[in-house]
């Protein structure tokens, strides 16, 4: 049987439709089940950055203003809804995006990983996934 | 969860990260099948990149031999790979029900 949160597995660049679909997608989920729930406190859902997605979680990632801006977008919807913005750590670092601990660990200069967003594990996903959730890939 | 994991992207970041993600599902105890479309034939072929290892040693991860487009471009590839490489591939079946798998990943 599946669980009723969805887990969404986004692996796509920022700059690819699909991470601004997968934006959209939690943003209209959450918005119904709120609305459904008249309060924030029940309502969840399950996200994992994988691949080029962990560039949404670069705090000194630039674009124009015209753009829509990702990481302040997911930033914002976690604060409002209380949700984890897990990224996987391995995806991550091989792309330059490192927490303090992971900066330390590895002898990096500095860390770059925007406030909200934390670094995990694979096994992470794999866990979330045990629950049967309905899974989605953008 | 039954997934299909598709590797489709001939870079060595996006094939390593799609293999890895199939052998840490396997892990824990879901049901992963690979497809590996021809853009990643280049890598598979490299004895130093990590898909090539990762192939390798699917059978260690108890999953079923990863798939491989069924064209004459890959019964050439599995005739170059070493045995126990190409001993971890084979041909996509002739009917494949994508209803079979609770959800189908692309990378």
């Amino acid at each position: 049987m599946t669980t009723n949160t969805p887990l969404l597995l986004i692996t796509a660049d920022p700059s690819h439709p699909l991470a601004r679909l997968a934006l959209r997608y939690a943003k209209a989920y959450l918005q119904s089940a709120a609305n459904e729930d008249n309060t924030n406190i029940n309502v969840s859902l399950n996200l994992f950055f994988y691949g080029d997605a962990a560039h949404i979680a670069n705090r000194l990632r630039w674009q124009s203003a015209d753009q829509v801006n990702l990481t302040k977008e997911w930033q914002g919807l976690a604060e409002q809804y209380e949700l984890s913005l897990p990224v996987c750590v391995s995806t991550a670092l091989s792309r330059g995006i490192s927490d303090t601990d992971n900066s330390t660990r590895h002898q990096l200069d500095a860390d770059n990983l925007a406030t909200g967003f934390t670094l995990v594990g694979l096994s992470e996903l794999a866990i979330m996934m045990q629950d049967n959730r309905y899974l989605m890939q953008f | 969860m039954k997934l299909l994991i598709q590797l489709h992207t001939s870079t060595e970041m996006a094939s390593y990260e799609g293999c890895a993600l199939a052998l840490t599902l396997a892990t824990f105890g879901h049901e992963v099948q690979l497809y590996l479309d021809a853009p990643v034939f280049g890598l598979l072929m490299q004895p130093e990149s990590r898909l090539h290892g990762m192939i390798q040693s699917l059978e260690l991860y108890d999953m079923p031999a990863a798939w491989l487009p069924d064209d004459v471009f890959s019964g050439w590839l599995t005739g170059m790979l070493p045995i126990d490489l190409a001993s971890q591939l084979t041909l996509v079946p002739d009917i494949v029900n994508s209803q079979d798998f609770e959800q189908i990943l692309r990378f």
